[in-house]
């Protein structure tokens, strides 16, 4: 395992200020393994102000019967963060920058404090990063947040955006998040009796229902989708391949100022709905099926 | 015992901020375990190269003071701990929260791995303190040499592939700012070509980004809003126009979401649309083209029987 500087002396701060701690907390803050943060431990407390005068960091582990703690008496005066690099800065602030262009899901007050609070301490006056987010509807946001909280029911109108169909749902909603800018909500559907994720941007309307929730499922439960079982070769413009999650696409080869691809997908109608709209950046080569079903629909409206 | 790069480089930091005056590099050698031996000038010299890389390695964290007297006087070696180190953060409960779904929220590997330096501020408890996810930057290959471009100040080239000429062109640009909207990514900067500050999409960039040695000439506009640029070349429209289309019940929920208001008749509901992005909105009524009647303005209809033909030219 290579030890590496910056971890090392950022450990030695986070102990001194934290002694005792416990060697799983430490783990999981510098994302390494047990067994490195013991291999830190014992480079640390090697670590000497110089040849001559012999005085060693104090950092101790001991295992007990409530776990393995790491306590730390002397840092030698390194009990200081030393300050983030500018690729550290800009991340934590552009993390920042994300959650305070989402006001509906996030106190913007506090972010901003906090923005000002780090920039300061970064010595960092500018973020690098912008983001703009999708439009929701804050009042449906505000239902959603008070069905968590109260782990009460939301009746909703839904848009699915694989068919364009509109249905009316009861869900529990257990958790929101934003991907990418987009929000979602996580929810058991007592409709399809299964957790399902709902794209906040397309309930066109929510109502609150003061009935507690049945489902036994918890937060925890992932934002998974169903794995998509259409296997089709597209060409197109490469930029059209941010249509399609990465995982879904796989033999991108080049052909000229164009690429094809395979992507697999949940639902042919949306994929032929997703050519319609893509005014010939987006070709079906295979399978024949769907390229008729594009050719059909659009003859369809060339007819009407 | 040989000493390993880390112990002497944590040595030597100790060393400095411990000492009362700045040091010599001999002084240096004679404190710092994992320097010595030297007592051959071959010695000496592997000493002096391993001192030069761990100067070069802890200015990456580190603000070192290098003094360079005139005459035979040696160079003398000090560490600027205001500089070098933050105060400790006083923050709350809500804050460390933030702070926590903030650096969490990364999936590009690159920032990703850089936003978990701030766990070590906002601590492993507060993960999950809350019943809000958080996730970006996912999978965005160019994030990384463009931010690293952007942080040093160099100029850029890169392959651009354009739209309106159809092929690919090298393309000098001053970077500024990433930004993200509408789930695209985009480099905004200062672009030779055109002399002006520009929007580049990432996902048009077509080859590898080159960073150069060159500074860039331009510092960022703070008064410019790339996001309202981005949605002010969405604009097709002068004023806004009105729509009216007719779709199933039940169906079409992408302009059920856009209608202003809807009323419903025997044949479908009729929606009306306020726009002046006759481009997305054309888009979005192609999506459903099989089951949607366009009833007003005639221009609409037109613009989205053109981008039907186009899909039929490359299917036919």
């Amino acid at each position: 395992m290579a030890v590496q500087f910056e971890t090392a002396v950022r450990m030695l701060a986070y102990l001194r200020a934290n002694s005792p701690v416990e060697l799983q907390t430490v783990a999981e803050v510098f994302n390494l393994k047990p067994a490195q943060v013991r291999r830190y431990c014992e480079l640390l407390n090697e670590a000497r102000i110089g040849e001559f005068y012999g005085e060693n960091a104090d950092v101790e582990i001991q295992d007990d019967e409530d776990g393995v703690w790491i306590e730390t008496r002397d840092s030698l005066g390194l009990d200081k963060q030393i300050r983030f690099t500018p690729d550290e800065s800009i991340a934590i602030i552009g993390g920042l920058k994300y959650l305070e262009a989402m006001p509906y899901l996030v106190e913007q007050k506090t972010v901003s404090e906090l923005l000002l609070k780090l920039q300061a301490t970064f010595a960092t006056t500018e973020s690098i990063i912008e983001i703009g987010t999708t439009e929701v509807d804050q009042n449906i946001v505000t239902i959603l947040k008070s069905a968590i909280a109260g782990h009460t029911c939301v009746e909703i109108t839904y848009g699915a955006a694989i068919d364009q169909k509109v249905s009316q749902r009861t869900i529990e909603p257990v958790a929101l998040q934003a991907n990418e800018g987009v929000v979602y909500v996580r929810a058991f559907c007592q409709s399809s009796e299964a957790m399902r994720t709902f794209r906040v941007d397309r309930i066109l309307q929510a109502l609150a229902i003061n009935e507690p929730g049945i489902s036994q499922d918890t937060v925890n439960a992932d934002f998974a989708i169903s794995s998509p079982s259409i296997e089709t070769r597209l060409r197109m413009l490469p930029e059209m391949l941010e249509s399609f999650a990465p995982e879904t696409v796989s033999g991108v080869t080049g052909v000229g100022n164009l690429i094809e691809a395979t992507v697999k997908v949940t639902n042919g109608g949306w994929l032929t709905s997703l050519v319609l709209a893509s005014a010939g950046d987006i070709e079906v080569l295979s399978p024949q099926e769907l390229r008729n079903q594009v050719l059909e629909k659009a003859n369809k409206w060339l007819s009407s | 015992m040989a000493v390993d790069n880390t112990m002497r480089q944590l040595n030597l930091l100790l060393v400095l901020m411990n000492s009362q005056r700045p040091l010599t590099r001999s002084e240096i050698f004679n404190r710092v375990s994992g320097y010595a031996p030297f007592d051959s000038d071959k010695e000496l010299d592997a000493a002096g190269r391993k001192f030069e890389r761990d100067k070069t390695d802890l200015r990456q964290y580190l603000v070192f003071n290098e003094v360079s007297p005139s005459g035979d006087s040696q160079s003398t070696y000090s560490i600027d701990l205001e500089q070098s180190f933050f105060a400790e953060v006083d923050l709350n409960e809500d804050e460390l929260i933030l702070v926590s779904l903030a650096t969490g929220a990364w999936r590009d590997a690159h920032l990703g791995q850089s936003a978990a330096a701030g766990a070590i501020i906002a601590g492993p408890e507060y993960r999950g303190g809350s019943n809000i996810f958080t996730a970006i930057g996912r999978d965005e290959r160019y994030l990384k040499p463009l931010e690293q471009a952007i942080v040093q100040k160099l100029i850029i080239e890169f392959e651009y592939y354009s739209r309106s000429s159809n092929e690919n062109k090298v393309r000098k640009v001053e970077p500024w700012r990433l930004v993200l909207h509408q789930e695209h990514w985009y480099l905004f900067g200062f672009d030779y070509e055109r002399e002006s500050e520009l929007l580049f999409r990432l996902s048009r960039i077509s080859a590898d980004v080159k960073i150069t040695k060159e500074k860039i000439l331009n510092p960022s506009p703070q008064d410019s809003d790339p996001i309202e640029m981005i949605r002010s070349f969405q604009r097709t429209e002068e004023q806004v126009q009105t729509a009216k289309v007719r779709v199933p019940v039940a169906d079409c929920a992408n302009l059920r979401l856009l209608a202003k208001s809807f009323e419903e008749s025997q044949s479908g509901d009729i929606l009306t649309i306020e726009y002046d992005d006759a481009f997305s909105l054309s888009r979005e009524i192609a999506l459903v083209c099989d089951r949607v009647e366009v009833l007003e303005p005639d221009s609409l209809k037109e613009r989205i029987t053109k981008l039907i033909g186009q899909v039929l030219a490359v299917h036919q």
